[in-house]
């Protein structure tokens, strides 16, 4: 009953004019950026950080939230009308809906990835409002032998889930949390590898480097490649209609891909986009018509769009539930929270339940508006696939100089900006994951008080973790989650071996 | 919209960037003992950055060790022309800082968005400056007017003397 009441409170906030304009800015600019290919929801939200923190705390946080479930809505129609993924969780989209398009049934390829991406965003929300709490409730259990486990175990799994090498994610990891230590050490006041500047005894500031890794380096790698114009197919109206056929074989593939997606959210890394393949395999592996996948399969568009808009929602259960940010975005989002000076963690839904509850109303509110937008005005947004480069980046540019600035007023924010920015360029360019960095610099003075803490609390001796039963679960998850890395990774270059053979 | 490539890895950036890794971490680890490392029942200052550091310079050279298979030709090359873009684009962000201070953040603001449409190939002259100060009329409303943010004078502040 109490529950009830609170998503009923949830729903008189969110409903309030001002939240309702801040959830509507969020999920239009969400979508836009989603159907914008490079700048993702992780560069938006905090190009709008210093813009939300003006505003009321619900609000400023309803908006960075619709941005980023907003981008995977979008993300879709370029995937689908032009071949070209808008964000990383569409590529997947554009195997199946791009052959649809050019057999005529683009229109149905886009209504399925919106009604899909409603479902599944909806059945998220639900999964949010069902886990979180009971989550939150546990995590008060938690001591800092547990959270450093946690930490453990999400820095090992991000680490392993980059397209490369793991070594390389651990090296970020390792970078993002030297970086994390830089300032004041808040126990003793020493000043650590602050190279005797002042700006820096506050510790390496999260916003210039996300903004730099994610908005400059976008504007930057840019520069380097070359301008293709986009062929969009064209889209009526009429043509959004599906047929019963299509209706029927889109039912289970949507609601498999909500319940999956909602639960690899929960994972640390970037969870919307494994969502769509594990979602696309599972479905070519469940359908009858294997041979239709990668020849326009309504199931290939409808799965996979649906799991990555739940696992949105999935991947906000460890934010708001304990805290720890496992995704970019996350970790944006958490930096709002911080500037709204709202505590994270167990103590959000106590302290702060108008802020849970607030997010989670205006996140089924948002999920009807994403719907409304992106049906009948999916035309347009296509037609902004086609923005040449030079309407667009000076737009970011200007928005990411004066963005990091007034957030501290401080000019050494931009140059730590555009050395972050250049930085990302090359770590793109040889292909280094900037998840583990950033995630890395903003959990690095909770991990490291983690450990200290852990270390007196267990005399030394970190192995008494084991003794402890979450703590012991989480480790021991962690290392089988390495065994199982090592082994899938030994069986995958054999057989490259002997198919190169 | 731009072409979806694969970079081209050089020997140089292969070598080089695990380098600037282990270099990152070394400094880290030669820092630390001056500011405490402390004992493992009750750890210093520097106790974490110095085992972070440690396990960076670890990666680093593991990384060095493996650079040479990750040297790709790839399918892209960019053109002298495209790392002078990089250049210019890079200055041009580093200079906004000391031009609003003396001319104000508007012209700073404009300058920088005329650069970087200029940079992108918006041909012409009236179009891109058109363009640049309407960008830079829509950031003040915005974040001078309606959130009314703390910026750098917007003016030259001699015209007000």
């Amino acid at each position: 009953m109490q529950h009830f009441d609170l998503i009923l409170n949830g729903f008189a906030m969110a409903l309030s004019s001002t939240n309702l304009a801040a959830c509507f800015a969020g999920v239009l600019l969400g979508t836009v950026v989603g159907v914008l290919p490079g700048l993702g929801p992780t560069a938006t939200m905090s190009l709008l950080l210093p813009v939300t923190a003006t505003m009321d705390p619900l609000a400023g946080i309803i908006m960075l939230a619709g941005i980023w479930y907003g981008a995977n809505f979008g993300g879709s129609t370029t995937s689908i009308l032009v071949n070209i993924p808008g964000e990383a969780s569409s590529v997947v989209t554009a195997i199946d809906g791009y052959k649809m398009a050019k057999k005529g049934r683009a229109g149905a390829a886009l209504a399925i990835a919106a009604i899909g991406s409603f479902v599944a965003g909806t059945v998220g929300v639900v999964g949010l409002q069902v886990f979180a709490p009971p989550l939150a409730r546990a995590a008060l259990a938690f001591g800092p032998p547990e959270y450093l486990a946690l930490m453990t175990f999400a820095f090992v799994i991000l680490s392993n889930l980059t397209e490369t090498s793991p070594v390389r994610g651990f090296a970020m990891a390792f970078l993002g949390l030297v970086l994390g230590s830089v300032g004041m050490d808040p126990v003793t006041a020493v000043n650590r590898l602050t190279f005797h500047r002042v700006e820096m005894m506050d510790g390496l500031d999260f916003m210039p480097v996300a903004m730099g890794l994610f908005g400059i380096s976008e504007i930057l790698s840019v520069a380097l490649e070359k301008y293709v114009e986009p062929i969009t197919e064209k889209i009526r109206a009429r043509d959004l209609f599906l047929n019963r056929e299509e209706v029927r074989r889109s039912i289970f593939p949507v609601l498999r891909g909500s319940v999956l997606g909602f639960f690899i959210g929960l994972i640390p890394g970037p969870g919307p986009t494994i969502s769509t393949f594990v979602s696309y395999s599972l479905e070519k592996r469940l359908s009858k018509r294997k041979e239709e996948f990668g020849h326009g399969a309504i199931e290939g568009v409808a799965g996979p769009e649906s799991a990555n808009n739940a696992a949105v929602s999935g991947s906000l259960i460890p934010l708001l539930a304990l805290g720890l940010p496992f995704a970019p975005p996350a970790a944006v989002l958490l930096s709002g929270l911080r500037m709204q000076n709202i505590t994270t963690g167990p103590m959000l839904m106590k302290d702060a339940p108008s802020i849970f509850w607030g997010v989670v109303a205006s996140m089924y509110i948002g999920n009807i508006m994403l719907l409304i937008l992106n049906l009948p005005l999916v035309g347009i947004f296509a037609r902004l696939a086609k923005l040449k480069n030079y309407y667009m980046m000076p737009i970011v540019s200007v928005m990411c100089v004066i963005g990091v600035y007034s957030v501290r007023g401080s000019f050494f924010d931009i140059y730590v900006m555009v050395a972050a920015g250049v930085f990302g360029l090359v770590m793109k360019r040889l292909k280094y994951p900037i998840a583990p960095l950033i995630i890395g610099l903003i959990l690095g003075p909770t991990a490291e008080m983690s450990l200290r803490k852990s270390l007196v609390l267990l005399d030394g001796n970190l192995l008494a973790m084991f003794s402890r039963p979450i703590s012991a679960t989480l480790l021991v998850l962690t290392l089988a989650f390495v065994a199982w890395s090592v082994v899938n990774r030994r069986l995958l270059d054999r057989s490259l071996a002997e198919t190169g053979s | 919209m731009n072409a979806v490539s694969e970079p081209k890895i050089s020997r140089r950036g292969a070598f080089m960037f695990p380098l600037l890794l282990v270099a990152a971490g070394g400094y880290a680890v030669s820092e630390c003992p001056g500011y405490g490392l402390g004992s493992i029942l009750k750890p210093g200052a520097g106790f974490w950055p110095f085992l972070m550091g440690g396990l960076l310079v670890v990666c680093g050279a593991v990384l060095l060790v493996k650079a040479k298979k990750e040297i790709s030709p790839g399918s892209e090359r960019p053109s002298r022309g495209n790392y002078l873009d990089i250049g210019a684009i890079t200055v041009t962000f580093l200079i906004w800082g000391v031009v609003g201070e003396h001319l104000g953040w508007l012209f700073s603001t404009f300058l920088l968005a005329l650069t970087i449409t200029k940079i992108f190939g918006f041909k012409g002259i009236l179009k891109p400056v058109c363009q640049s100060a309407l960008i830079t009329a829509a950031c003040y409303m915005l974040f001078g007017v309606v959130f009314t943010i703390d910026l750098p004078p917007p003016l030259p502040e001699f015209l007000f003397r």
